[in-house]
């Protein structure tokens, strides 16, 4: 303890030359409030993040990622016990009004061979409402008694309505690009309503290896405008009326045996899922939009039982193979065991093609996709 | 706003700490006192293996808890207790000017086997003392264990920036050229009797050429739309260094999901965060 007291007082005159005494005027701006609100600007550059795929040794690399804030970054930060939806919960809450960062990938390589950039501009939450994240402790209820009683995490996210962003993709110089809001309702130019709020969104390790849930979604709005290759513009899409229950989950982990690598994963998606789709014209006289409802549900088949009421991809993996003409190689389906694959139906209700202001037009009818992707299956993503 | 740093509860503390050398502490025109011999100074051997029973921050009542953060200088010598069986970390401390800048200078080497563990993170949680009671309203735990400097040496240094009329702390930390560890985050179940439902994700981490110069500080000031901005400053300096994260688990798989590498992180100077309360 002796030498704790001298490092102390070795240190007293250093600490002390940072305090500055608070005037009593200051003082009075002191109130009861409690918090803490982080303020800060960055720009953080990497030259090169890769990962390898640890028995094969392809890669995937990223080369200049350059993460910055256009402004000074504001969040306020509080502890919080839930209500509502969340009672008997407890967490951490973040939220700010302006979320102002961009990001950049220079070069995207798969063993070293381009794939080309990408990045994130313009975020903005729009200065009206607060993103606002809590971070619940507690993951999914494995023992499904109700209560908080196993540790992880749970996510809800509420995106507010005046939000929207810029993503861009180039491929040797020419430019897809894109700007992304959640406003369904406009006054002018005032956006009145809108958002995405998207609750439930669980993080667990198991013993098959890290579990997201998948978050629960009623309602809420994604517009894809402004979409474009260089100047030519492709037509605006939007997705609304989001239904997705809570149950859904994905499962990342690695092979059983020692000495392999590679991303094993389940992902289920709960039966009923969708939501609907516009694909429309609004930039010339030419005003037509063609909607759909979208929705993923189980086989009848498996609809019945508890633990395939879902629409699924089963022992899966993903691998990142070396050579010359490889790349990500997405198996579906477990080909040794000869389990797993897809399973699940996908269908369009109700498709539509009208003049945008039309309150009504004749359906042409609905799609339904049975489908049941047998293991062998792939997809390899290569650069050239 | 609260913090309290609780020491309830411990596991059983063995400090032996032995001051091989005090001295009167002198001002030297040295970068770094390590790389001068002959001079006065004072050195450290810790050996330390204790637990703080509980840490938390609280806003209007609700807290972030962290039960049991343990230490242990070398964790594969498990006993602090018979001295001699654990190697301790060796402190070389010595003031130091450099250029207009004076503070003090801290050389640490021989990290062999140190272990630094949360045994769980909650929000309004388990706030008993001792082991930790359950898993309600539990984030999980955290460990960085067999942190090892691999013969090479830290710096950490704290100055003071006097100069010019400015007030503040510089802190400065040169990590050895590798420093390895490995990282382990688990997700406990409901059972605390038993580790069956407890599982964990993780890696090797391997930090290269790690250095970090921070600027902390005290500050004050309105911004155009009249907000206070001040707080407790910390500002970059130069934040560099490379990270590996490699035989990537989750679970109870024997295979891995990879190598993780980020080479040439670095934070632009000027970059800052500043905390405030409300």
């Amino acid at each position: 303890m002796a030498a704790r007291a001298l490092t102390t007082l070795l240190l007293l005159p250093l600490m002390a030359s940072a305090l500055e005494r608070l005037d009593d005027t200051r003082m009075s701006d002191v109130v009861a409030q409690e918090g803490v609100i982080l303020r800060s600007e960055y720009e953080i550059k990497i030259d090169n993040i890769q990962y390898f795929d640890e028995d094969d040794y392809g890669t995937i690399s990223m080369t200049d990622v350059n993460i910055a804030t256009r402004a000074q970054q504001v969040i306020d930060i509080d502890i919080v016990s839930g209500t509502a939806d969340r009672n008997g919960r407890n967490g951490i809450r973040f939220s700010n009004q302006e979320l102002p960062i961009d990001f950049s990938v220079d070069i995207m390589r798969i063993n070293g061979k381009s794939i080309g950039g990408f990045g994130m501009e313009n975020l903005t939450m729009g200065g009206v409402s607060p993103l606002v994240v809590d971070l619940w402790a507690g993951g999914y209820d494995l023992n499904d008694n109700g209560l908080a009683d196993e540790s992880g995490f749970t996510l809800d996210i509420t995106i507010p309505k005046e939000s929207s962003y810029d993503l861009y993709y180039t491929d040797d110089g020419t430019r897809l690009s894109m700007t992304v809001d959640h406003c369904s309702s406009y006054s002018g130019s005032t956006c009145t309503a809108g958002g995405l709020i998207v609750k439930g969104m669980t993080f667990d390790v198991t013993a098959e290896g890290l579990r997201v849930g998948v978050p629960q979604v009623e309602s809420g709005q994604i517009n894809i405008r402004n979409f474009k290759i260089n100047e030519s513009v492709i037509n605006d899409i939007t997705l609304k009326n989001f239904t997705i229950p809570s149950g859904g989950y994905i499962t990342l982990g690695a092979p059983d045996a020692a000495g392999q690598s590679a991303i094993n994963f389940d992902a289920y998606l709960a039966s009923g899922s969708g939501f609907d789709f516009q694909f429309f014209d609004s930039s010339d006289s030419d005003v037509q939009e063609l909607n759909a409802n979208i929705s993923f549900s189980a086989l009848s088949a498996d609809a019945g039982n508890a633990a395939t009421n879902y629409f699924y991809a089963k022992d899966s993996s993903i691998n990142i193979s070396s050579g010359d003409d490889k790349g990500i190689l997405i198996a579906l389906g477990d080909t040794i065991s000869g389990t797993g694959g897809i399973r699940g139906s996908v269908s369009a209700k109700d498709i539509v093609l009208k003049p945008i202001n039309a309150s009504s037009a004749p359906v042409l009818g609905s799609i339904k996709m049975n489908l049941e992707v047998l293991p062998g299956s792939y997809l390899e993503v290569m650069g050239h | 706003m609260k913090f309290y740093l609780g020491l309830i509860g411990s596991i059983g503390i063995s400090l032996l700490l032995q001051v091989q050398q005090v001295s009167a502490l002198q001002v030297i025109d040295e970068e770094n006192l390590r790389y001068v011999s002959g001079q006065s100074g004072v050195d450290l051997d810790l050996n330390f293996k204790g637990t703080i029973g509980r840490s938390f921050f609280e806003t209007d009542g609700n807290s972030l808890n962290i039960r049991n953060f343990s230490i242990d200088t070398d964790g594969e010598n498990d006993d602090a207790i018979n001295a001699g069986s654990d190697r301790p970390i060796n402190f070389v401390m010595d003031l130091v000017t450099r250029g207009t800048k004076s503070g003090l200078s801290v050389a640490i080497t021989n990290i062999n086997d140190l272990d630094l563990k949360f045994d769980q993170f909650n929000v309004n949680g388990d706030v008993s003392s001792g082991a930790v009671a359950g898993q309600m309203h539990s984030f999980g735990g955290l460990a960085l264990t067999n942190i090892n400097d691999n013969g090479g040496v830290t710096d950490l240094n704290f100055f003071a920036r006097g100069a010019n009329g400015e007030e503040g702390l510089q802190i400065e930390l040169n990590l050895p050229e590798v420093v390895t560890l490995n990282l382990s985050y688990t997700d406990y179940g409901s059972d605390n009797a038993s580790s069956a439902d407890d599982f964990s994700f993780g890696g090797d981490v391997t930090l290269n050429n790690f250095s970090i110069a921070n600027s902390v500080d005290l500050t004050t000031g309105k911004n155009s739309k009249g907000e206070e901005v001040g707080g407790l400053h910390i500002g970059v300096i130069t934040q560099t260094g490379d990270i590996t994260l490699s035989n990537i688990r989750a679970g109870n798989q024997a295979g891995t999901m990879g190598r993780l590498v980020i080479n040439g992180y670095s934070m632009t100077p000027e970059s800052y965060l500043t905390v405030q309360g409300k």
